[in-house]
């Protein structure tokens, strides 16, 4: 994840907690990419994400206040994220698009031996996991959230968090690896 | 796969994350994958998702936020400043009843508690109103201005506004007339925009004309000078600007005639600001702002200003890093409403607190 070091973000929530704007844009700019990559592989659709990313900042902006530093920032906005997700899925507002396994085959690269993947291959493999394995790889990876971190989030033990990062890893390799499905 | 090719992969993941494991399972990890092909390739592959970049939010998607982010920010400040507005009519209901009649003059040209009080208890943009009988006055004579194509300032006369054949123009935005279809609006090119009212700077002040005085008043008093071109084909000159009483305006004069300006002021959280610009030497230039601050890029004022809030009249308030608003003043983007003191205006303008 492309965040600015702890010190630096600091700084510019507190000076976006003061109204400064251009702080509350470079906040941003610094953690767009991970909302975007999170909702693009919860719905798998780019307007979707779109629409997530805007609502999560418009909710970060209205509640900034309230953000005391306790919790590092990427921990708050990984919930507001994952909440946002599922709360469009649920209100109706955006449905996840089904992956055809067939696509998961076609997106591969056939000559394994290279070992060449694409970042479509990848993403058409990510949309594959099961939900919550890749709600914690999501947490872990994109958000950079340590697994103690990951597990208050989501409410689940440490341990679970590491197994299912473990398996949404191993299904990945399973789906795009040389020995894989694919 | 057995036990032994699972637990080496899942030390492989968990040190992948940054988790802390025992460097004797990393150890035992390493020696198991480079004899196991399965557990070889799970790493290679690993690895090779690894190297590939996570989507990335596309500059549009990040635009578009930001532009949802502002459609937030202007609905909360509406809502605080709608909250705020009664707070702040207290307030200036009880700066009213201290302020007294006037402070002493500095330099001919001070903030009084007149215009303080004025200011109190009426909207920011309504001290425009009092000018409205000056710059109807000058409107009748635009018209005649317009058709005959004549300069705006008159030959030297004493006599009343209203009796003169041509004089200084200052059409009033807020007015009718036909003088207006014969002057450029809405021009944008910084600093060199025509206005709809002229203006002069005194130091870096800025005044709007108002009208005319017959003649000299008995109190007036040079106090400085200012270089402006009064009609649309003179090249600026060197007028004296003259203090005669009046705290909130000046005359100016090139020692026949006098012109009356008064300062550009606006109310902001009960307090009085008064426009400032670097020079405005050309007749219908619009202010700008001061030669200390560089022209925004953006139009949300950076990189050289910041959001600082909004005033009671939901107009945006801006101030540059780390300055307080309210005791070193502020500046307003372009397209302010049409009953604002900078309605009409292209340009980022600077208001300064009105010195005690």
């Amino acid at each position: 994840m492309a965040a600015a070091p702890r010190d630096e973000e600091r700084d510019l929530i507190a000076r976006a907690q003061q109204g400064d704007m251009g702080a509350f844009e470079s906040l941003l700019r610094a953690h767009a990419d991970a909302v975007y990559a999170h909702a693009l592989r919860f719905f798998g659709d780019p307007v979707a994400a779109e629409d997530a990313v805007q609502e999560v900042f418009v909710k970060l902006y209205r509640s900034l206040s309230s953000f005391d530093g306790n919790a590092a920032f990427s921990t708050w906005l990984f919930r507001v994220t994952r909440n946002t997700c599922l709360d469009m899925f649920r209100a109706g507002k955006r449905r996840p698009i089904p992956v055809d396994p067939i696509d998961l085959v076609a997106r591969t690269t056939p000559d394994h031996a290279d070992r060449v993947i694409d970042a479509a291959a990848l993403e058409h493999a990510m949309r594959a996991l099961q939900p919550e394995d890749r709600e914690a790889l999501s947490a872990v990876t994109l958000f950079g959230l340590s697994y103690g971190e990951a597990a208050a989030t989501l409410s689940v033990p440490v341990g679970t968090v590491k197994s299912r990062v473990f398996r949404a890893r191993r299904m990945l390799a399973s789906i795009l690896g040389p020995g894989g499905d694919a | 796969m057995d036990e032994s090719c699972l637990d080496a992969q899942r030390i492989v993941s968990e040190t992948y994350d940054g988790a802390h494991v025992d460097p004797a399972e990393i150890q035992r990890a390493r020696i198991h994958c480079s004899s196991c092909g399965q557990c070889a390739a799970f790493v290679s592959t690993l690895a090779a998702v690894r190297r590939l970049p996570d989507p990335r939010a596309p500059e549009t998607v990040i635009e578009s936020t930001l532009a949802k982010v502002d459609e937030e920010r202007r609905r909360l400040d509406a809502e605080a400043a709608a909250a705020a507005q009664a707070a702040a009519e207290q307030e200036a209901a009880a700066r009213q009843a201290d302020e007294t009649a006037s402070e002493p003059s500095k330099n001919g040209r001070a903030a009084t508690g007149r215009l303080r009080q004025r200011l109190s208890t009426l909207p920011s943009w309504a001290v425009y109103g009092g000018y409205a009988a000056a710059a109807a006055a000058a409107l009748i004579v635009a018209g005649i201005v317009a058709v005959q194509g004549a300069k705006y300032i008159a030959t030297p006369t004493t006599e009343s506004a209203s009796d003169q054949d041509v004089i200084y123009v200052a059409p009033d935005s807020g007015a009718t007339g036909d003088a207006e279809d014969t002057r450029s609006f809405g021009a944008e090119t910084t600093g060199q925009a025509e206005s709809s009212v002229a203006y002069i700077t005194v130091g870096e002040w800025v005044y709007e004309f108002t009208g005319v005085e017959d003649s000299q008043p008995p109190s007036a008093e040079k106090i400085g000078t200012t270089t402006s071109a009064l009609d649309t084909s003179s090249a600026p000159r060197t007028l004296d600007v003259l203090a005669f009483g009046d705290p909130e305006a000046v005359l100016v004069t090139d020692g026949e005639r006098f012109l009356r300006f008064e300062l550009v002021t606006r109310g902001y959280r009960g307090s009085a600001y008064a426009m400032q610009s670097r020079a405005v030497s050309a007749f219908d230039q619009w202010p700008s702002l001061p030669e200390r601050y560089p022209e925004p890029e953006l139009e949300d004022g950076s990189p050289t200003f910041t959001r600082a809030g909004a005033d009671a009249n939901r107009v945006t308030i801006y101030t540059v890093e780390g300055m307080d608003p309210i005791r070193n003043g502020f500046a307003i983007a372009p397209d302010t409403p049409p009953d604002d003191p900078a309605a009409g205006n292209p340009n980022w303008t600077w208001w300064a607190p009105l010195p005690e």
